[in-house]
C-alpha cells in the first residue's frame, strides 16, 4: 500500500511541478517547491516499502531459489556444450545456453532488492563475463578458430560458476 | 617444438591487428569527410558504425579473405572513433567562423590537439561506467545491437540473414522516397483535426520504429516524457489560456518543453550518478583487485589507472586552452574553466550514454550548449571576442569528448554481444579518436575559404544554431530558473530509484515529439510481440527485422551524404 501511494504521490508532484514550471516566464518558486515535497514524501513512502511489496509492484514472480536453479542448468548447459566438438558450439549455445542467461539477466531487479545494490554488483561483474565469454565462444566457432572457442567457453564456465558461488554464499 | 608454436600462431584469433586498425582508418576517414560535410549543408550528423560494419565486411572477409567477427568489430570501432569527431566538432567549431572570426583569431594546432585530448578523455571517462551501463544495468544500446547483428550474421543462419536484409531493404526505400520528396512528417492530427498543440505529426523514419523496438521496454519513460507534455501540459496551458504567445509546436517545444528537459537532463544524471555510485566505486574497486589479481578476465579491462590519467589530463588540456585562446585570461579564471569543464564531460558522458543506451537519441547539442554556457558564463568579464572564442574552443574539447564517449558505449556493447575484449577496443577507439580532429578540422578550414560558412550554398545550420545562442547568452541570458526546475524534476524522478527514470522523461520533452510519436510505434510492437508471440520470436523474428530497420535507413543516410559530396565537386 505504501509503494503505491508513493507512486501517486509521486506522479502528482511530477504532474504538477512541470505545469508549474512552463506555466509562466516567471517561476512561482513556492508552488513548485510544495509540489516537489510532495514527490519527496512519496519516494521516502516508497523507499519505507517492505521487499515483498516492492517486488509485488515489478511484477517479480522468481525467488532467488529459483534464480540459483536457472544458473545451476546454465552452468550445466555449459559444461556439457564444452565438452562436444567445437563445431557445434554455435547452435547449442544459442538455443540451449544463450536463453538461460538471458532469463537469469531479466530478473537482476529481484537480486538488487534482496542482496543490496554492492552484492548485485559483486554478482553481476562475473555473470556479464562469464556471458561474454560465452558470446565470444560463440563468435570464434563461427569463425572455425575451435581452439579459441574452447577456451573461451571454459572461461565462460569458470565466471558462471563464480557467480553461482557468490549466489550461494548469501543465505 | 616449432610445429607447436605455428599451430598456436595459426589458432590465434585475430583481433586488435594492424589489418582492421588501417581498414577502419580507411572506412572511417570517408565517413568523416562525408558525414560531416552533410551536417554542414542538413544540419544532422549520422552514426556510421552500421556502414563501417558493411564495408569491412567487404574488405575485410571479402577482399583478404580474413574470417574474423571481432577483428571487424576492432574496423567498425576504429572507423566510427573517427567519425565521431565529426559529430562532436560540426557542431561546435563552425560556429567560430559564423560569429565572424577567422583562422587567425585562434589556433588551429590548439583546436586540433584539445579536440585529440578531449576525446581520449571521454574514452577514459568512460571505462568504469562500461561496467555499470553494460554488464550491470545492461542498458540495451540498440545502435549496438543492430551493428552486432551485422557482425553476427555469417553464423546467424540464412533465415535472421533474409529478415535483417528484408527489414533493411525497406526501410532504405522507405527513407529513399522521403529524402527524394523531402516529404519527412505526416501531419496525422491536422488531418483529422487535433489542435495544434497536440502536436500530432509522425516522423517517417523506420529506423525510429527499429530502435524503438530494439529498446523494448526501455524506451517506455521517453515516451511518457513526449506526452505529457503534449497531451496533459499543453491543453491544460491552452485552457488557461496560456498560449496566446505561441503559434507553433516548435515553439512550444523551444520556448516550454526544451528547457526544462535539459534541466531534467542534468538533474537525472546527477540524481542518478549518486545513487549509481556504490555500484560505480564497486566496479572501480573489482576492478583494481582484478588486475593485482592476474587472472585472464582482469586483462581485459584498461588499468583503472586510465581514468585518473584522463581526469588529470582533462584538467591541463582544458586550462592550457583557456589560458592560451583568451589573451586576458586570468589563472584562476581559467582552473575554474578547466574544473567545471572536466566535471561536466564526466556528468555530460553519463547523461549521453544513458539516452543512448536506453533509446539511441543523443542530446549531444544540448550537452554541448551546457557546456559552452558554463564556459560562456566564466568568461564574461573578458570581452565578447575573448570570450567567444574561449567557450568555443573549451566547448569544442566537451563535445569531441561526449561523442567519443557515447560512440565507445555503443561500441562496447556491440563488443558484448560478439564477445570481444573491452580493452581491445578501447585502445581501439584511442587510436581512432587522433585521426579523426585533423580530417574535421581540415575539411571545415578548406571549406570555409571555398563556399564561407553559414552562406546560403554552406548553411552549417547546427553551428548557426550554436552561434545564434551564444549570441544570446551574451545579451539576454539563459532560462536559468527553467534549467534549476526542470533539475530538481528529474532529481526527483530518478531518486525513485526506478533506472534513468528523471533522464528518459527529460529527453522525451527535449526532444520533438514527432520523434516520440514515431518511436511509440515500436515500443508498442515489442510489448505486443513479446505478449503475444513469445520473447523467442521478438528475439529470433523481430530484432533481425528492427536491426535491418536502422541499418538500410542509415545506409541511404550515408548514401545521400556522400552524394553531396561527389555533387559539390
Amino acid at each position: 500500500m505504501k509503494t503505491k501511494i508513493g507512486i501517486i504521490m509521486v506522479t502528482i508532484s511530477f504532474l504538477g511541478s512541470s505545469y508549474v514550471a512552463v506555466e509562466s516566464e516567471k517561476l512561482e518558486w513556492g508552488k513548485w517547491i510544495t509540489l516537489i515535497t510532495v514527490g519527496i514524501i512519496g519516494i521516502y513512502l516508497i523507499k519505507r516499502s517492505s521487499k515483498e511489496e516492492i517486488l509485488k509492484v515489478l511484477e517479480e514472480d522468481f525467488s532467488l531459489e529459483d534464480l540459483k536453479k536457472v544458473l545451476k542448468k546454465a552452468t550445466k548447459e555449459a559444461e556439457n556444450i564444452h565438452s562436444v566438438d567445437p563445431k557445434n558450439y554455435p547452435k547449442l549455445i544459442e538455443e540451449n545456453l544463450s536463453p538461460l542467461l538471458s532469463e537469469f539477466a531479466s530478473h537482476r531487479e529481484l537480486i538488487k532488492a534482496e542482496l543490496g545494490i554492492k552484492k548485485f554488483g559483486e554478482i553481476f561483474s562475473h555473470f556479464a563475463a562469464g556471458e561474454r565469454y560465452a558470446n565470444r565462444a560463440w563468435s570464434a566457432a563461427v569463425d572455425e578458430y575451435y581452439e579459441e572457442a574452447k577456451r573461451a567457453l571454459q572461461l565462460s564456465l569458470s565466471e558462471l560458476k563464480e557467480t553461482l558461488t557468490l549466489l550461494e554464499t548469501v543465505n | 617444438m616449432n610445429t607447436a608454436k605455428i599451430n598456436n600462431n595459426l589458432e590465434k584469433y585475430p583481433e586488435l591487428t594492424v589489418t582492421a586498425v588501417l581498414v577502419g582508418y580507411l572506412i572511417g576517414a570517408l565517413l568523416a569527410v562525408s558525414i560531416g560535410y552533410a551536417s554542414l549543408i542538413l544540419g544532422f550528423s549520422i552514426e556510421g558504425s552500421e556502414l563501417a560494419a558493411i564495408l569491412g565486411f567487404g574488405i575485410l572477409r571479402g577482399l583478404l579473405g580474413r574470417k574474423s567477427i571481432i577483428e571487424n568489430n576492432i574496423n567498425q570501432t576504429v572507423a566510427s572513433a573517427v567519425n565521431g569527431a565529426s559529430a562532436g566538432m560540426m557542431f561546435s567549431v563552425p560556429a567560430i567562423f559564423i560569429l565572424g572570426f577567422s583562422e587567425k583569431d585562434f589556433s588551429l594546432p590548439i583546436m586540433v590537439l584539445g579536440c585529440i585530448a578531449g576525446g581520449i578523455m571521454g574514452i577514459a571517462f568512460i571505462i568504469p561506467l562500461r561496467k555499470q551501463m553494460i554488464d550491470f544495468e545492461r542498458l540495451a544500446f540498440p545502435g549496438g545491437i543492430a551493428v552486432a547483428t551485422i557482425l553476427k550474421s555469417p553464423g546467424a543462419g540464412i533465415k535472421k540473414a533474409y529478415l535483417l536484409l528484408g527489414g533493411a531493404l525497406v526501410s532504405a526505400l522507405v527513407h529513399a522516397i522521403v529524402l527524394y520528396n523531402g516529404y519527412t512528417n505526416f501531419p496525422l492530427g491536422e488531418k483529422i483535426g487535433l489542435p495544434w498543440y497536440m502536436n500530432v505529426t509522425f516522423y517517417i523514419s523506420l529506423l525510429t520504429i527499429g530502435v524503438a523496438f530494439l529498446a523494448g521496454k526501455g524506451g517506455f519513460f521517453f515516451i511518457i516524457g513526449g506526452y505529457t507534455c503534449y497531451f496533459i501540459l499543453a491543453p491544460i496551458l491552452n485552457l488557461r489560456g496560456k498560449l496566446a504567445n505561441l503559434s507553433s509546436a516548435s515553439d512550444l517545444q523551444h520556448h516550454l518543453f526544451r528547457p526544462i528537459g535539459i534541466g531534467m537532463l542534468i538533474g537525472g544524471a546527477l540524481m542518478g550518478i549518486v545513487l549509481a555510485l556504490p555500484l560505480i566505486i564497486g566496479a572501480i574497486r573489482s576492478m583494481y583487485q582484478a588486475s593485482k589479481s592476474g587472472k585472464r578476465v582482469a586483462q581485459d579491462e584498461l588499468p583503472i589507472g586510465f581514468l585518473g590519467v584522463g581526469i588529470i589530463g582533462a584538467f591541463v588540456v582544458l586550462l592550457y586552452m583557456s589560458l592560451y585562446s583568451a589573451q586576458n585570461m586570468t589563472l584562476g579564471r581559467g582552473v575554474l574553466v578547466a574544473i567545471l569543464g572536466t566535471i561536466w564531460i564526466w556528468v555530460a558522458g553519463v547523461i549521453l550514454s544513458e539516452c543512448i543506451g536506453r533509446t539511441n537519441w543523443s542530446p549531444l547539442s544540448g550537452m554541448t550548449l551546457i557546456g559552452v554556457t558554463l564556459a560562456v558564463m566564466l568568461t564574461s568579464g573578458l570581452g565578447n571576442k575573448e570570450s567567444i572564442i574561449a567557450s568555443i574552443m573549451v566547448g569544442a574539447a566537451m563535445c569531441v569528448a561526449m561523442s567519443q564517449a557515447t560512440d565507445l558505449m555503443l561500441d562496447l556493447k556491440t563488443g558484448y554481444l560478439v564477445g570481444a575484449i573491452p580493452r581491445k577496443q578501447q585502445i581501439a577507439q584511442f587510436l581512432g579518436s587522433a585521426l579523426g580532429p585533423i580530417i574535421v578540422i581540415t575539411l571545415i578550414v578548406v571549406l570555409h575559404k571555398a563556399y564561407t560558412l553559414g552562406s546560403p550554398r554552406l548553411p552549417a545550420p547546427q553551428g548557426q544554431a550554436l552561434a545564434s545562442m551564444i549570441e544570446g547568452i551574451l545579451n539576454e541570458g539563459i532560462p536559468k530558473d527553467k534549467y534549476i526546475a526542470g533539475a530538481g524534476i528529474g532529481a526527483l524522478l530518478s531518486a525513485t530509484g526506478i533506472g534513468g527514470l528523471g533522464i528518459l522523461v527529460g529527453l522525451g520533452f527535449y526532444l520533438p515529439f514527432n520523434i516520440v510519436l514515431t518511436y511509440t510505434i515500436g515500443t508498442v510492437l515489442r510489448i505486443w510481440s513479446d505478449k503475444k508471440m513469445g520473447k523467442n520470436w521478438s528475439d529470433n523474428v523481430g530484432v533481425p527485422i528492427a536491426a535491418g530497420a536502422i541499418v538500410g535507413e542509415a545506409l541511404i543516410g550515408v548514401g545521400f551524404a556522400i552524394y553531396h559530396v561527389i555533387k559539390a565537386l
